[in-house]
């Protein structure tokens, strides 16, 4: 009949159930055979390799290639990888086919299984095997795939994947691996401290990002101290709550070389902190225990807007007083006036152009060569106090905003 | 003992009966570790005083003996056992997961091959740096819980100084404490950030290598101090692990035993606010299948080893728990006893005529 679902009966739904597991059943046994059982072509099996000696080589690729998917369930489990480190060993040393193909499969392989379980300690042990071999097998690509696997830990580390209820930042089995990594290759410290200023400055909270800096600066060298308690003042003022920051404080004032300059810093950082404590006081009436400024702001903001009487249903619309109206007129009145605002501001382009000749309707400047005695050098930067020509106020410039300017340089031969 | 409840406490029995049966699907990967598992599926049962609900404790008993090893140690599962000789070791948290089991279930460990064990427990020890491997195979990296593993093994069986000479004790301890971060705080490996269960298994070493709080301890007074500080700062609601980590049911032991053993004249509830601890753990209890789950997230299940170890914690803080042993105050008279009659047994073997 027409429009009638058709509902399956108790009887139709069991025996769709027992088709589906028989054939699941099927397929089970279709991999056992597989594994367990050899084939007419030359690939090992799981049974065979297993309870192999060192004399056993057959090709190893296409054995690897086809439990990868094996691999990649039984990740946690040792003794998988083992064995496939076995099998990559004997093909490394035996130089078969496909050897170094074979070797960056597996290192494709780790990589799936390690965005599965970024800390499956058997997974990331195995990785490093691998690179390992790599590097034995040919020391030049080896060294190419370390230096690019570095640059991979800095990707995890600054990732944020939606399935992890965290971020990869404190995930210090990354943290670890990059360290054995980076032991194996020329050592770069700067880069390291880089990293972790990234990460601080992405995430004042990482605290895994504060530790490792802490191991790679010297304090006794010249103008890291003040630097240091800079960045961790500034850290404390934009979140006060977080530990991270107040444990490297205290860590710079264990250890920092006695100093009359750092007698001074932290004379000022004794009232700097004495402002926030005040600041942090009255933002909750002097009533404050433990509440730090970001939550007030939170709190604030967010009751603010429970606050708002936005109708639920169309029904609800009519039943919204005059006082509602205003309300919410109100609210979404000044949010669209700001937003339009905004929009505009950043839509329309800028002028570049803000001191030379303002009165002007088109700033022209001619010039002959002949008239060029040696070498002229124009400004591009639209700052200079003796434009036409340069002052060098695109340094000034180019560090306020980051931008590269540089001046037209016209030279005679 | 202070009482604490944190409801469906039927719920939760079924719960670990249920992990003792059948492991779901989702944890086929531990497969190589099912004695671990099994130890948190009796111990959270012992800890809600249900571990006769277990009918068949000789069986499991049998199956525990059946995965050791002849020359030392116990294997993680029966298909760890049954590999090829060259493969198949055995585990050291296997072992120590094996000894805890028997102890739940009333054995007097009469069964295991004491000298081989200790024996086997030594050779996994690395002499260069003190560190210990899991297993012999090499397969993972060393890190602190084996150390502590081995220190619980050590000690419960009465290592003699053949066994495990003050050479090798001190060389061991000089592996914990290079582990040790500026904060004072315990990591993984040497030069790791501090972690509260790692701080754990360092101070349960020391205190059964006879290193923590006594003359020849080697921990200042000062560091001691400073690592109860680093515990009382992992409380937000519940407690976590690491600094501005999310507080995590299982920290409930690992943080609140390591502040235990760093001062063990307190009363952790002096330090940490037990209600906030006790409310954060019941909000993660699993409705629906009973146990634990590690957050309080809508997406997450239950799994063996958050409710095993906030159980722990829990009966830790409500005064119940031994932390370095990981038992409940009930067990300890048991595990002293077994302790002197295998002393006993070997000072009478070794002067035999």
């Amino acid at each position: 009949m027409h429009g009638r679902v058709k509902v399956k009966t108790s009887a139709q739904k069991a025996a769709e159930k027992e088709a589906e597991r028989a054939r699941k059943l099927q397929e089970f046994q279709k991999i056992k055979k597989k594994l367990y059982e050899p084939s007419e072509s030359k690939v090992p099996t799981f049974k065979q390799l297993l309870e192999s000696t060192n004399e056993f080589l057959p090709p190893m690729a296409d054995y690897l290639s086809q439990s990868s998917t094996l691999a990649y369930y039984m990740k946690d489990w040792p003794i998988l990888w083992q064995l496939r480190l076995t099998a990559l060993r004997r093909m490394a040393t035996s130089k078969q086919e496909k050897s170094l193909e074979t070797l960056e499969q597996e290192l494709d392989l780790t990589f799936n299984c390690l965005v599965d379980s970024p800390k499956s300690y058997s997974t990331w042990a195995h990785r490093r095997n691998i690179l390992k071999l790599i590097r034995q097998f040919d020391e030049e690509k080896g060294l190419e795939i370390l230096k690019t696997e570095v640059g991979l830990t800095e990707r995890m580390l600054m990732s944020r994947t939606e399935d992890q209820v965290e971020n990869q930042g404190r995930n210090f089995h990354c943290w670890d691996h990059r360290r054995l990594i980076l032991n194996a290759l020329p050592q770069d410290a700067l880069t390291e401290i880089q990293l972790t200023t990234k990460l601080i400055q992405t995430s004042f909270s990482n605290f895994s990002a504060w530790h490792y800096r802490s191991k790679l600066l010297n304090l006794e060298e010249e103008g890291v101290v003040e630097n240091e308690m800079d960045l961790v003042l500034n850290a404390v003022f934009t979140d006060p709550s977080d530990a991270s920051s107040w444990i490297y404080h205290r860590h710079l004032i264990s250890n920092a070389p006695d100093s009359s300059t750092l007698t001074n810093i932290l004379k000022s950082h004794e009232e700097s902190l004495n402002e926030l404590l005040e600041l942090e006081k009255e933002e909750d009436n002097n009533n404050l225990e433990n509440m730090p400024l970001a939550w007030v702001i939170q709190d604030g903001l967010a009751g603010y807007l429970n606050s708002l009487p936005i109708p639920r249903s169309f029904a609800d619309v009519a039943n919204l007083s005059a006082k509602d109206v205003l309300h919410l007129t109100l609210f979404f009145g000044t949010t669209g006036a700001g937003a339009w605002y905004l929009a505009e501001k950043l839509t329309t382009p800028h002028r570049q152009n803000t001191t030379v000749k303002l009165g002007s309707d088109k700033v022209v400047d001619t010039f002959k060569t002949e008239n060029i005695d040696g070498k002229a050098v124009y400004c591009r930067c639209w700052k200079s106090a003796k434009f036409p020509y340069c002052d060098g106020a695109h340094n000034k410039y180019n560090k306020e905003t980051g931008d590269n300017l540089g001046p037209l340089i016209i030279a005679k031969e | 003992m202070d009482e604490f409840d944190i409801g469906n406490r039927k719920s939760h029995i079924r719960y670990f009966k249920n992990i003792l049966n059948v492991l779901p699907q989702r944890y086929a990967s531990l497969d190589s570790q099912r004695l671990v598992i099994a130890q948190f599926a009796l111990g959270g049962l012992s800890l809600l005083e249900a571990i006769d609900e277990v009918k068949n404790k000789q069986e499991f008993i049998n199956w525990i003996y059946s995965l050791q090893c002849p020359s030392g140690g116990f294997y993680g599962s029966r298909i760890m056992k049954n590999l090829p000789a060259h493969l198949a070791k055995p585990h050291i948290a296997s072992t120590f997961a094996a000894v805890q089991c028997l102890i739940l279930l009333g054995d007097e460990l009469d069964n295991i091959h004491v000298p081989e064990l200790l024996s086997w427990v030594h050779s996994l020890m690395n002499p260069e740096d003190g560190s210990f491997q899991g297993a012999a195979d090499g397969s993972e990296p060393t890190d602190l819980r084996f150390t502590y593993c081995a220190a619980f093994l050590t000690h419960l069986f009465g290592a003699d100084a053949k066994e495990f000479s003050e050479d090798d004790i001190d060389n061991a301890v000089s592996y914990i404490i290079s582990c040790q971060s500026p904060d004072t705080s315990f990591g993984q490996v040497p030069g790791s950030e501090g972690h509260g269960a790692l701080t754990f298994c360092a101070l349960a070493s020391l205190k059964f290598f006879g290193r923590l709080h006594s003359e020849h301890g080697v921990l200042s007074g000062r560091e001691l101090r400073r690592i109860v500080r680093f515990c009382v700062n992992r409380q937000s609601e519940g407690i976590h692990g690491r600094p501005h980590k999310p507080d995590d049911t299982c920290y409930t032991f690992w943080t609140c035993a390591a502040l235990k053993l760093a001062q063990p004249s307190i009363e952790i509830s002096e330090k940490l606010d037990k209600e906030r601890v006790l409310n954060f753990v019941r909000s993660c209890v699993d409705e629906n299948i009973g146990g634990i789950k590690k957050l309080n997230a809508k997406n997450q299940y239950a799994d063996p080893t958050h409710s095993y170890f906030a159980l722990a914690g829990l009966g830790l803080i409500f005064n119940d728990v031994i932390p370095e042993y990981m038992l409940k105050k009930k067990y300890i008279k048991r595990v002293l006893r077994i302790r002197n009659k295998v002393k006993e047994s070997r000072l009478l073997e070794s002067n035999e005529l």
